[in-house]
């Protein structure tokens, strides 16, 4: 009985200790690295791209695997509400909450980030639209093919994806030549669906 | 008589109701009142013939087939501490599982709760020293002991098959149905999935702690 007593009480001093360790060290410690982890996705550079994978698709019709795709992109913790023009094979995003926090080089590159993954992803989406406050910005598949000089399937490539796309965000000068070159630019006001041609330019 | 058969009942308060309780109970009566009726012949007073009687048998643990005399406090104590024992070990081995899910922080609050409510309740019973309460003696059926300990075994066996089949069944029950090979994606899917199989293992406490009652019941027989 006794050493049965002194091996319980031991017991118990291991299972204490080790549950001070889980819950003082290791479970703020992983909370730490996981808000660290989702603060990075708000970033284009810091930006898992591997978390997006999952939503490939050749399909832009399916709405659930755009808007999933679109929530896993910095900018996903805003309010959306996505419009599908199927007959055109376009989508449209409208940001309903406030940009007015975030800087604007990191605006600029999430930009440039969220239009390429959506491309990169969705094999049949030819021209997406992304309604701001203040300003409406359109783009197509073909002006980003260009600009990038390959298919853009083969950016689903991790490596690739790093290199070609995301690496170069660093440079602001790059974002802006992106953005000039390949974005179609509207005030939400004179913002007409109908209207907007995608591969037309407009000055930001 | 009905002084007799107080007593054959008091004798058999132990006992759970059954026929060959209550033949030998029907026996025992017969035999005391053939009793104190020689003694009443032979002239001695009722009373005193009731009594001695009586005290010619005092216990019928050893007329009753397979139940033997047990120190019952002690029994139940060293059977409590074995209890507890095996949760402060179920306990340590789940307290990773906190990290892993919820159902994993549950199992192991749990097993702490009931950790802490054995360890109170074995202090308490740990308090008592008295000679009376310690040598307190009653009935244990060992067949029946063995019994279901065997059934606990066997229940337990069949809770694991069942859990096992289950499991497969939700995680990887479209795949085999559908033909698609089984993917897992890395360590910590791996280890979800092992989780998924093991915990329900840690229900092997129960069977063990049948395992122990026969071993205890043995160990604090009166005999020995």
């Amino acid at each position: 009985m006794k050493k049965k007593n002194i091996l319980i009480i031991a017991l118990l001093v291991v299972g204490i200790c080790g549950l001070a360790l889980v819950e003082g060290y290791i479970r703020p410690e992983m909370r730490r690295r996981e808000q660290k982890y989702l603060a990075e996705q708000n970033d284009p550079l810091t930006h898992d791209f591997s978390r997006l994978l999952e939503f490939k698709s050749p399909y832009m019709g399916d709405a659930s695997n755009l808007s999933n795709l679109n929530y896993h992109l910095p900018l996903g913790g805003l309010k959306m509400k996505f419009q599908l023009y199927p007959e055109k094979l376009t989508a449209e995003i409208t940001y309903e909450d406030s940009i007015a926090g975030i800087e604007t080089e990191l605006f600029e590159r999430t930009l440039v980030y969220n239009a390429t993954a959506n491309f990169v992803l969705i094999d049949n989406l030819e021209a997406l639209i992304l309604n701001f406050e203040q300003y409406s910005y359109a783009i197509s598949r073909s002006t980003v093919e260009s600009w990038y000089g390959v298919n853009l399937k083969t950016l689903q490539d991790e490596a690739r994806w790093a290199e070609e796309v995301q690496r170069p965000l660093y440079d602001r000068a790059y974002v802006k030549s992106f953005i000039e070159k390949n974005f179609t630019v509207q005030p939400r006001a004179a913002l007409n669906m109908n209207s907007m041609r995608p591969n037309q330019k407009k000055e930001l | 008589m009905e002084d007799l058969k107080k007593y054959v009942d008091k004798l058999f308060a132990n006992y759970k109701e059954s026929k060959e309780v209550r033949e030998l109970k029907a026996e025992i009566l017969s035999n005391l009142e053939a009793r104190v009726a020689d003694y009443l012949e032979e002239g001695m007073a009722y009373d005193e013939a009731v009594a001695l009687a009586k005290r010619n048998l005092d216990t019928v643990d050893e007329l009753i087939p397979d139940h033997k005399p047990v120190y019952v406090n002690r029994y139940r104590l060293e059977l409590l501490q074995a209890g507890l024992l095996y949760t402060v070990v179920a306990w340590i081995f789940t307290i990773p599982l906190r990290l892993m899910s919820v159902r994993g922080l549950l199992v192991n609050n749990l097993l702490l709760f009931a950790v802490i409510i054995l360890a109170v309740i074995f202090l308490i019973l740990s308090s008592k020293k008295d000679e009376s309460y310690l040598n307190a003696v009653a009935p244990v059926n060992k067949k029946r002991l063995n019994s279901s300990r065997k059934a606990a075994w066997l229940t337990w066996a069949l809770f694991i098959a069942v859990m096992t089949a289950l499991t497969t069944a939700i995680r990887f029950g479209s795949d085999i149905w559908f033909g698609r090979g089984v993917h897992i994606d890395g360590p910590y899917q791996f280890a979800e999935i092992a989780l998924a199989y093991t915990m329900p293992c840690i229900t092997i406490i129960l069977p063990l702690l049948f395992n122990k009652a026969c071993v205890l019941a043995d160990k604090h027989e009166v005999d020995n």
